[in-house]
């Protein structure tokens, strides 16, 4: 009974194990789907069931039925997703008003929260009219959980995979840019072009020196750089490229009034233009001007102090630098036609730079992205986390940073975990303590200040600002490299914030040290940007399969401590089971588990166990104090578990004194009560008591105290089967003395034959002590007394190899011989619940019944006997004198003689008849039974028989025989047949005057009227009819006729021969044969008798009964009769 | 006209049957029980032989019994004349030997017709 209430629980669990299995190994959400619906079904009392996924506006999106639709419930649906817990609900018919509606169903509706939202349901319907059991709720519940996860992931799974097809997407152009601009690019670097350009310029212009600088964004606005000059030594160019020029001054230049073409010329003097450091670094040492004719004119010849330059424009006319020529090769300052020889240059050389300005971007870029794509495919390969992220730190590197870190916060912004690259061990560790606390870094980011350091999603934090000086320092140690580049404040750092799909700060990537020395432009931001994507995916995949793997732990657990629990059905061994369980589950060192009192003020320790040396064990038993009564009474007020964090008692042996403790409590239910506390303590100073630890040790306890209800239960279970048990064994008891004291014997065989049990008198009649009977076959009496107990024997095995066609109620009498005694034994099969389980049998010792029986026949014989005797002289003599053996006898004495022989007749056949009936009546008559011709019997012997008696006695009768051929063959003893028909035709005659007719029929009829027969699905009948046309029997005397001795009074037949016995033996002897006997008659018009005999085809009817042809059931049918 | 002896120890029946017997032209000799039934019926060949069933010193069915291990008499009709009618009875009479058993009472002129028969074959 309680192994049936067990199987379920585990059943549930392991399907719930089943589920979470597949979970961790797929992420098919249709196959998890119909996994937890098949589960949900098959483990709960559910006939069907079905699950729905709920679109935003929780329209449905899927359904998933099994084994087929289950019927709706829209408006229990909307309550659940309103409530959003589980509800089971009794419905009075969710069939079609038609359909039963008496019938109550139960349907359990069950919400699948997904981050807060439902986003689906699991409903199952139940006809059982028990509905459905708490732990089916519990079963489904923790389902949904699985199914939520299940949800998650695949959601999850889905933008992983788009992202990564995006990315994939992205990285395929950039290959296949890179492939065909590699061929045009050639290698070259940048720098070479340009060189190109300006050596072309100084050639074909016709100037010594010409200088190429290009307009830079340093996020500072827009300034000059010296890019790379024709015709000035190395020394000197870098010289001048320390100086940074501002555009906009630059752009002061660009007045009509120095227009000269697309250049602009300002010669010497005329412009503060000097002032500006444009003009070509003094060069009059380098090259000398007297290649200009002696009579030029002063103001044609070219100034050392003299401006030629040309803006660059690219193709939308943005400035894109500037070229600068100084010295030129004849002397002679610019003319028109010169600047517009320039202006060609300039305007390939703008296109040219453009050009090669832009592969160059992108050619970085497509770099970078093949880098990324490096990695990523590199950290798909990599399984450990940190490594992951040690991976994308190192590409990082690659694309142009030196000092990298991450940090992975928590939810309260703690780190939770740190990996740099380009930081030395020492580095690194440092960091690992001075990282800026959580709130600081919140306000530092949250605050507006920081928003002007903003560059794309990025930050960059400078060194001098005192507002955001910690963060930097917190994430770089101060040691910052002594860094030159004026472009890149050293000290700074460049921060990126990692947001998950809910905008959740998860963690912050820090740049620093650019191999550039410069700002990241917008395609380095677009880099960092993708790095950073790509670790928040890493970082949500890791943090998707720790939630998976977690869950699974805690089921696991959770399963662990079921089996356990639901192992044993001792109190002691399930609380010491889940404590364990509990410590183990969570990691916690210490549990207690108290037992509450009525009044709840006071505990009972009943299990501790710590492995801390200071938490001391409390003794089992003892009255104990709890250790934290305020939370312990909050768990009793909410039934819910509560954990705080607590001080070490000072006195405390190992521990620190006001180290800091977590504690647990929980409610122990059982069934509605509480039962007790559980405390549980964790001693590591990194423990937290989240929500899941508390909901798996609440579980855990829910196992136990289901456990411990199945104890209790049982307990009370092996009282009350204790108690029936004596109830029985009294109930027993009580029935063997009461077959002990009955006269009877009684002996009870299996179904097997073997004997169960057998009384004092059953083993008086077999001789036997009772200890030796039970457990022996029944063959066992069978021998020592000769072979009366054979047909008993044989009877009760023979029903055992054949109990299928028995029925409950055919049971066998018989008389049977056992040594000295006669028994006359019943056996009857047992069925219990319809199941044939053995058979009974009664002996009955008839042994003095048997003598008295056989004296009485012996006495009826004697009588007979001496009866016959003298009446055999009486009869012999009186004929002798008839027959004239002693002389002619005269007229009135031969009349008187004749009377004498008559009544002597009369007294003979009335000795036979008693003799008959007597003997019928004792059972003493046997029937010889064969298949006897009627017709042969009527025709001869009863024909013979009453011809001559008509003809003997005188008699004008009319007497006919009428057989309806062919007949059949009918079982019987020909003899009684024979003496049947006489005693009616004797009748007939007797009753019949002069003139009258007597008729005997014999006919087949079908299965006859007769209800007795036709209930033993007898076959055809021989009826035979004995018809006269007689006196007839009146009304009130025809039922009297088969009566013994019963003699119809007056009318002319007073002196008809009979004896009153007749009737009775002729219908005995009908019955005995299994045949009916009627009469039909009317005063003066005659009598009919009409009697049956069974036809030998039909003889079947006794087998039926019994079920096997036997000699035994011949007997038994005498018995019977 | 034939040689038949007549056990029966109820002397009036066995005077009937004598007289039947006689009626009807047979020669008689009578023997009162069985044991001397045997005697007689040893000492003198005779064509028949009917006897009583319940007879003083040796019933019926053992002179019958005797008479047929008997060279003499095992071929001569033996007749049971007997009250005792049950069929284990008979039988039994006819196991011991008999050629027919005829039930008391009977009619003198049946019995005779009987003889006849049981002659005749």
């Amino acid at each position: 009974m309680l192994q049936k209430e067990q199987p379920p629980a585990v059943a549930q669990l392991e399907a719930l194990s089943r589920v979470s299995n597949r979970l961790g190994a797929t992420l098919l959400l249709d196959e998890i789907l119909n996994l937890v619906l098949l589960e949900a079904v098959q483990n709960s009392n559910a006939s069907c069931g079905e699950i729905l996924l709920l679109d935003e506006n929780q329209g449905i999106d899927a359904t998933y039925t099994f084994p087929g639709p289950a019927p709706a419930t829209p408006r229990l649906n909307e309550q659940v997703i309103e409530r959003k817990s589980a509800h089971v609900y009794a419905v009075a018919s969710l069939l079609e008003p038609a359909q039963a509606r008496e019938q109550l169903h139960f349907a359990l509706i069950a919400p699948v929260l997904f981050e807060s939202r439902v986003s689906g349901l699991i409903r199952l319907i139940s006809a059982d009219p028990n509905g459905f059991a708490d732990t089916d709720l519990t079963f489904v519940s923790a389902l949904t959980d699985l199914t939520a996860l299940a949800v998650g992931n695949a959601l999850r799974f889905s933008e992983l995979r788009e992202r990564n097809t995006l990315l994939q997407r992205r990285t395929q152009q950039i290959e296949h840019f890179l492939e065909s601009s590699r061929v045009f690019h050639s290698e070259r670097r940048l720098e070479e072009v340009y060189e190109e350009l300006v050596y072309a310029i100084q050639e074909g212009v016709g100037y010594n020196v010409v200088l190429l600088s290009l307009v830079e964004n340093t996020g500072q606005g827009m300034s000059l750089r010296r890019v790379t000059a024709a015709g000035l030594p190395i020394e000197r160019l870098k010289e001048i490229q320390k100086t940074p020029q501002s555009w906009q001054e630059v752009e002061k230049l660009f007045s009509p009034n120095f227009r000269l073409g697309g250049a602009y010329f300002i010669a010497r003097g005329t412009s503060s233009a000097e002032g500006l450091g444009l003009s070509v670094p003094h060069v009059g040492d380098l090259y000398r001007s007297p290649l200009a004719p002696n009579r030029t004119p002063l103001e044609k010849l070219w100034n050392e102090a003299d401006l030629f330059f040309i803006p660059l424009r690219d193709m939308q006319g943005k400035p894109q630098g500037l070229i600068s020529l100084a010295s030129p090769i004849d002397g002679l300052r610019p003319d028109l036609n010169t600047a517009r020889v320039l202006e060609v240059f300039a305007n390939q050389a703008a296109s040219a730079i453009e050009n090669v300005q832009l592969f160059h971007n992108m050619w970085d870029y497509a770099l970078q992205l093949q880098q990324l794509h490096n990695v990523s495919q590199q950290t798909l390969r990599e399984r450990d986390f940190d490594r992951q992220l040690e991976i994308i730190l190192d590409g990082l590197q690659i694309a142009g940073w030196q000092r990298v870190t991450l940090t992975l916060r928590d939810e309260a912004f703690k780190v939770t975990k740190l990996i740099s690259a380009g930081l030395s061990t020492a580095e690194h560790d440092a960091l690992e303590h001075t990282l800026l606390p959580a709130a600081i870094w919140r306000q530092r980011f949250g605050h507006e200040t920081l928003q002007q350091y903003r560059r794309g999603n990025c930050y960059f934090v400078p060194d001098d600002d005192p507002r955001t000086r910690p963060a930097v320092e917190a994430v770089f140690p101060a040691a910052a490299q002594p860094e030159t580049d004026e472009r890149w404040s050293p000290g700074g750092v460049l921060y990126r914030p990692l947001f998950d799909r809910e905008q959740q700060l998860i963690g912050l990537l820090a740049l620093a040290s650019p191999d550039s020395h410069r700002h990241p432009d917008e395609n380095g931001l677009q880099t960092i940007d993708l790095y950073a994507q790509f670790a928040i995916s890493v970082i949500e995949s890791h943090r998707m399969f720790s939630e998976m793997q977690r869950r699974s732990q805690e089921l696991q657990a959770l399963f662990d401590a079921s089996k356990a629990l639901s192992g044993t059905l001792k109190q002691d061994a399930i609380l010491t089971a889940m404590g364990e369980h509990m410590l183990q589950a969570v990691s916690a060192s210490a549990y207690t588990v108290y037992a509450l009192t009525r009044n709840r003020r006071d505990t009972v320790v009943l299990r501790s166990e710590s492995k801390v040396g200071w938490l001391d064990e409390e003794p089992a038993g003892t009255q104990s104090q709890i250790r934290q009564v305020s939370l312990a009474q909050k768990v009793i007020e909410t039934r819910r578990a509560a954990a705080q964090d607590f001080s070490a008692p000072s006195t405390g042996a190992g521990a620190e004194q006001g180290e800091r403790f977590s504690l647990a409590m929980l409610p122990l239910p059982l069934g509605d009560e509480l039962f007790g506390l559980v405390e549980v303590i964790a001693t590591n100073s990194q423990f937290n008591w989240t929500p899941d630890k508390l909901q798996l040790l609440e579980a855990i306890a829910n196992q136990a105290s289901t456990a411990l209800e199945t104890a209790h239960l049982v307990e009370e279970l092996d009282d009350r089967v204790a108690q029936r048990t004596r109830a029985l064994a009294e109930e027993v008891a009580r029935v063997q003395s009461i077959l002990e004291s009955m006269a009877d014997g009684v002996l009870v065989a299996e179904a097997d034959g073997t004997i169960l049990m057998a009384n004092m008198p059953t083993a008086q009649y077999f001789d036997l002590p009772q200890e030796r009977l039970v457990g022996q076959p029944v063959e066992k009496l069978k021998s020592p007394h000769g072979n009366g107990a054979d047909r008993w024997a044989n009877t009760v095995r023979m029903w055992s190899t054949q109990s299928a066609s028995l029925q409950p109620h055919g049971a066998v009498k018989d008389q049977i011989e056992v040594g000295a005694r006669v028994l006359n034994v019943h056996v009857s099969p047992v069925f219990a619940n319809g199941h044939f389980f053995g058979t009974i049998s009664i002996f009955r010792d008839i042994t003095r019944e048997a003598e008295v029986d056989r004296m009485k026949s012996e006495f009826v014989s004697t009588v007979s006997h001496e009866l016959r005797t003298p009446m055999t002289s009486i009869k012999g003599y009186t004929d002798l004198l008839l027959m004239g053996a002693a002389g002619e006898v005269p007229e009135p004495q031969h009349r008187f003689l004749e009377v004498i022989r008559k009544n002597a007749d009369r007294l003979t056949v009335l000795v036979d008849d008693l003799l008959d009936i007597s003997r019928i009546e004792t059972g003493k008559t046997d029937l010889k039974l064969q298949p006897v011709d009627v017709s042969r019997i009527i025709q001869h012997d009863i024909g013979e028989h009453v011809r001559g008696r008509i003809q003997h006695e005188n008699k004008a009768l009319n007497f006919s025989i009428s057989l309806e051929p062919p007949l059949p063959p009918v079982h019987a003893d020909p003899e009684k047949v024979t003496r049947i028909l006489m005693n009616l035709v004797d009748n007939a005659i007797n009753y019949t005057p002069d003139g009258g007719t007597i008729e005997v029929q014999a006919f087949t009829s079908a299965i006859t009227h007769t209800s007795a027969q036709s209930e033993k699905g007898c076959g055809d009948m021989v009826c035979i009819r004995v018809r006269d046309s007689g006196v007839g029997i009146s009304r009130e005397n025809i039922e009297r006729i088969f009566e013994r001795f019963y003699r119809v009074e007056g009318g002319n037949f007073q002196d008809a021969p009979g004896t009153g016995l007749g009737l009775p033996i002729v219908r005995s002897l009908v019955e005995m044969h299994g045949g009916e006997i009627s009469v039909e008659s009317e005063p003066g018009v005659g009598s009919t008798f009409t009697f049956s005999l069974p036809c030998v085809n039909g003889d079947k009817h006794d087998l039926t009964e019994i079920s096997s042809a036997s000699s035994y059931d011949a007997n038994a049918r005498k018995l019977r009769t | 006209m034939a040689k038949i002896l007549i056990a029966e120890d109820d002397l009036d029946i066995r005077e009937l049957v004598v007289l039947t017997l006689q009626f009807h032209g047979h020669q008689v000799i009578s023997a009162s029980d069985g044991a001397q039934a045997v005697e007689k019926a040893q000492q003198g060949s005779f064509d028949l032989i009917l006897m009583d069933v319940r007879m003083p010193r040796m019933t019926g069915y053992e002179a019958c019994r005797r008479l047929r291990e008997n060279d003499a008499t095992r071929d001569t009709p033996i007749i049971f004349l007997s009250a005792k009618g049950q069929e284990a009875e008979i039988q039994a009479g006819m196991d011991a030997g008999a050629t027919q058993y005829i039930l008391k009472p009977f009619a003198p002129d049946i019995l005779a017709t009987k003889i006849k028969d049981v002659l005749g074959a």
